[in-house]
């Protein structure tokens, strides 16, 4: 299971500075905890598909982020 | 007709609740005329955003500054659990001492247009950040207003 500082890793350019909240959306100023992120997604691995796959509806709303991500490379 | 300048002057002095003694003459001024203090507070609107998508879990905050002694975040949005937590920001733009968790805050359900507020101090009237989180399981569309109590 990843912990917190592998969801730093990972989003490592999505990370505030200041408060260390992944920034979801650059322009509404969206955020989330990386230990709220892991509590929402209680994934094996941190990638593109098992992230799809706790939600794939999209009711908590991550979907344009992670393909954010994955067009970006972040997500693999 | 009785001539007031042959009567007694009577003390103003009378006794409050609290059994304190206070002389309400004091408040008479020279003229006759009276003294009289206002006190109450006023509420102005601070901050209003749009309908923004947060994602469950998920917060934007708001830096704010201004002489206020409290800040009332109002919110637009149905059926959501919302939290309200907030720091200080120091002149360095690093977070200060004070500090509002958002476990320390109330969580409300609301349904209804501007129908519950939360209160919570203004931290640093140079720069206070009030975050608002989505704390439901599912994206809400969330409209914030925050009014200053001076």
């Amino acid at each position: 299971m990843p912990l917190v500082q592998d969801v730093l890793n990972v989003f490592k350019s999505k990370i505030d500075q200041n408060d260390g909240m992944i920034v979801l959306d650059e322009i509404n100023g969206t955020r989330v905890s990386p230990n709220k992120f892991l509590e929402l997604f209680p994934v094996v691995e941190l990638s593109y598909d098992s992230l799809i796959d706790v939600d794939p509806d999209d009711e908590m709303g991550y979907k344009a982020f992670f393909d954010k991500c994955k067009a970006e490379g972040i997500l693999t | 007709m009785a001539d007031i300048t042959q009567m007694a002057a009577r003390s103003g002095k009378v006794i409050r609740s609290d059994n304190t003694i206070v002389n309400e003459a004091d408040g008479i001024n020279d003229d006759g005329s009276r003294r009289v203090q206002l006190t109450g507070s006023s509420v102005v609107l601070v901050n209003e955003s749009n309908f923004t998508t947060y994602e469950a879990g998920a917060s934007r905050y708001f830096d704010l500054s201004g002489d206020f002694k409290t800040l009332l975040v109002a919110y637009r949005g149905t059926a959501v659990k919302v939290s309200i937590g907030a720091v200080s920001i120091n002149t360095s733009n690093n977070f200060g001492q004070g500090v509002i968790p958002f476990t320390q805050q109330s969580s409300k359900n609301l349904s209804t247009y501007y129908g519950n507020y939360i209160e919570i101090p203004m931290l640093n009237p140079n720069k206070t950040r009030v975050y608002v989180q989505n704390d439901d399981t599912s994206a809400k569309d969330l409209a914030i207003v925050i009014l200053g109590r001076k």
